[in-house]
Formats: C-alpha cells, structure tokens, sequence
C-alpha cells in the first residue's frame, strides 16, 4: 500500500460521511497548498483565506472525485483554481508567466514556475527549519539517518528498504519511526502548536 | 518530577507512536488501519503526532514547505467544515446500501408489473379481464376508488359509448391507449 492509498483511503472515508478523515488530509496538506499559494498571492493575510476556500472546495467536490489522479494532484488544481478566482474577484492577474503555466506544471513548490513572493520572516524561519533538520540528521545513527532518507526522499516501501538494508521490515518500521521522532523533535521549538492551534 | 508527571495528558507508547508512523506509510493491515483511524479520531494526542510525523516529512523534503507549518488554518477549516453538509459519493453506495437500492429497484419493478398485468386488461377490456384479476385489482384500490367510476358508467349511457369508442381506437395502434388519448385530446373543443 502506497501514500496515495493512504490517501485513498482517507477519501472514501470522507465520501461515505466521515468529516474527520477529510480534517486529516486538510493537516497533512495544509503546509503544501500554504507554499504553493504563498508563491502566487503576495499578500500574506489573503494566503490563509485562499487556502481555506480551496480545502472548502475541494471537500464540496469530493464526491465526484474519482481517485484517477493523486488527491493532492486534484487538490493542487483546485487550489490554483482558487487563487485564480482570488485574483479575478479583485481584477488582478496572478504573478506568473501566465495562468496556462500554473496548470501545467506539477510538484513544483520549489521548481522554477512561480517567482517567489515570501517576506522576510518565512525566508528566515525556511533557514531555520534547514538547520534544524540539518541538526536533527546529523546526530542521527546511520542506520536511522539511511531508513529515513530511503522513505521520504526515495519512496521506497519498507520491504524495499528491508532489501536494501538487508534487515528484516520490523526494523526498518523501528528506524523510521524513531528518526521522525528525532527530526519532529528538533522541530517542536521552532514551530510548535499551540493547544489553541490544535483541531 | 519527570515529564510524564508535569502534564496530565497519558504519554502515549511508543509501539502507538511507531504504528502511527507505519500507518502514515501505508505499511499496517487492513485490520489495523481501520484501528488507527478511529483512534485519529478519538485521540487529539495521537491526531497532533499525526503532524508533528507529517511535518517532519515535509521538512525533510523542503525546509520551505515546512516553513509554511500554519496549524490555526487546520483549525479554521475544521471549525468552517461544521457548517458544510455531509457529502457522500458514489463510494458510499456499496454492501447493504446497494442491496437496498437494488432491493427497491426490484420492489418498484415488480409493482409495475403488477400493474401492468392486472390494470391494463381491465382498462382495455373489462370484460375479458379475468374475474380473478377484476377482483384484485378491486381489492388493490381498496374497492372505494373503483366503485364510483363504475357507477358513474353505468349511469351515463354517454359516457359509455365513449368510452366504448376509446376501447375501440386504443386496440388498433402500436401504443393503443397513448395514441387513443394523444388524437382525443389533441382534437380541439367542439
């Protein structure tokens, strides 16, 4: 079973009437569409309001999703879609080549097609996450640090990694755990949840 | 005092934790997952881990994307979802729900049926309709819908005598009453 599985799973969840699972695709996404929508709204404070429509469409529009394509593919053009309403509501273009560019081009937060609009503070807190996350790797055994990196820079399957390792698939389950554990870690101080943040 | 004396929150195991991790991979079983998501939904604990793995991911991908780490707009989207219907799609019409539906496909096909076989002689030709279905679908109407059509025609030899033409009119055609009642109402008041 892959992410988009996971993913699938969660959305015929949603699609037989539980709001809940929807709440948890919307936390797993959230930073993503937040960084694709910052790189083509300027404007800070409208950033959140375009995000939160998008999710809003996107859980209207959900049943009639069929899984042909990845949901955050399908969530992604939706949230384009919105920003482009955004910009036409205030009879605006969005700051790029053109709008054509936007639909087709696809994972690119941080490819080449949108010209990045971030402030001060996000430049400083994006360097503070790398160092974290620098810090949080490098004190890593090799081990974990090799288990991590397979998993969410690869993609690769426990039992693949499993093979790679040659380890059995309950230790590789053990280093993946523990490494996020030690990144998530270094990560609470810089970016904590307040308990009113919390859903 | 030791952290898990500081709060009053249980501190959660470390096999959860690392069941969490597996499930957010696609790496349980069926069985399992079904578990975790339940638990996602009761445990508020285990639902902010739930980020905190996720966010670690994101942050090893791309330190920007994890930058973008906003969790009031989880809540804000939470709070405006309360508002929204529930939607349910084509997914949900599976297992007994579909039984159901095809049930009452089935029930109203068969009604139908019913209807055809029993009304339409009778309608045509009341005289030739079995006894066995005059009765029934007497009975069906409950007797009482019936009963005053009957009367009115054997009380109006008018009526009767169009009604006899229409009988007459609807046996010729492919779709004998339609047609019947299409030329009838289609000819204009005399």
């Amino acid at each position: 079973m892959s992410e988009r599985d996971v993913d699938w799973e969660l959305v015929t969840r949603v699609q037989r009437g539980d709001k809940h699972a929807y709440g948890l695709l919307v936390s797993k996404y959230q930073r993503r569409i937040t960084r694709l929508l910052s790189r083509i709204i300027r404007d800070s404070s409208d950033i959140e309001d375009v995000a939160q429509e998008a999710f809003i469409k996107a859980y209207r529009a959900l049943p009639s999703f069929r899984g042909e394509s990845a949901f955050y593919t399908w969530l992604y053009r939706i949230a384009i879609n919105t920003a482009k309403n955004h910009f036409a509501a205030q009879g605006r273009r969005a700051p790029t080549r053109s709008t054509g560019d936007l639909e087709d081009v696809e994972g690119f937060e941080d490819g080449p097609g949108l010209r990045d609009v971030a402030t001060p503070d996000a430049v400083l807190l994006s360097k503070q996450v790398g160092e974290a996350v620098n810090r949080a790797i490098e004190r890593l055994p090799e081990d974990l640090r090799t288990a991590i990196v397979l998993r969410e820079l690869e993609g690769m399957s426990y039992d693949e990694i499993a093979t790679a390792m040659n380890c059995p698939v309950g230790t590789v389950r053990s280093r993946i755990f523990r490494a996020r554990e030690a990144v998530a870690a270094e990560l609470r101080p810089l970016l904590g949840t307040r308990e009113d943040q919390r859903w | 005092m030791s952290a898990s004396h500081r709060t009053d929150k249980p501190v959660r195991a470390e096999a959860d934790l690392e069941q969490l991790s597996a499930w957010l991979d696609g790496e349980l079983e069926p069985a399992q997952r079904v578990i975790m998501l339940e638990r996602l939904k009761n445990e508020p604990e285990l639902r902010a881990q739930f980020e905190w793995f996720n966010l670690a991911g994101d942050a090893l991908r791309s330190h920007e994307v994890a930058a973008c780490h906003r969790p009031a707009l989880v809540v804000r989207v939470s709070r405006a979802l309360e508002s929204e219907p529930v939607r349910i799609g084509p997914g949900a019409l599976s297992g007994s729900k579909l039984r159901r539906h095809i049930a009452t496909g089935v029930t109203v096909a068969a009604a139908a049926g019913v209807l055809a076989v029993v009304a339409l002689p009778q309608l045509r030709s009341p005289e030739a309709a079995p006894a066995g279905a005059a009765s029934t679908a007497h009975n069906a109407a409950g007797g009482s819908a019936m009963a005053p059509a009957k009367a009115l025609a054997a009380s109006s030899p008018q009526l009767d005598a169009y009604f006899r033409a229409h009988r007459e009119l609807a046996a010729a055609g492919v779709m004998p009453s339609a047609v019947a009642y299409i030329r009838m109402s289609g000819e204009p008041d005399r």
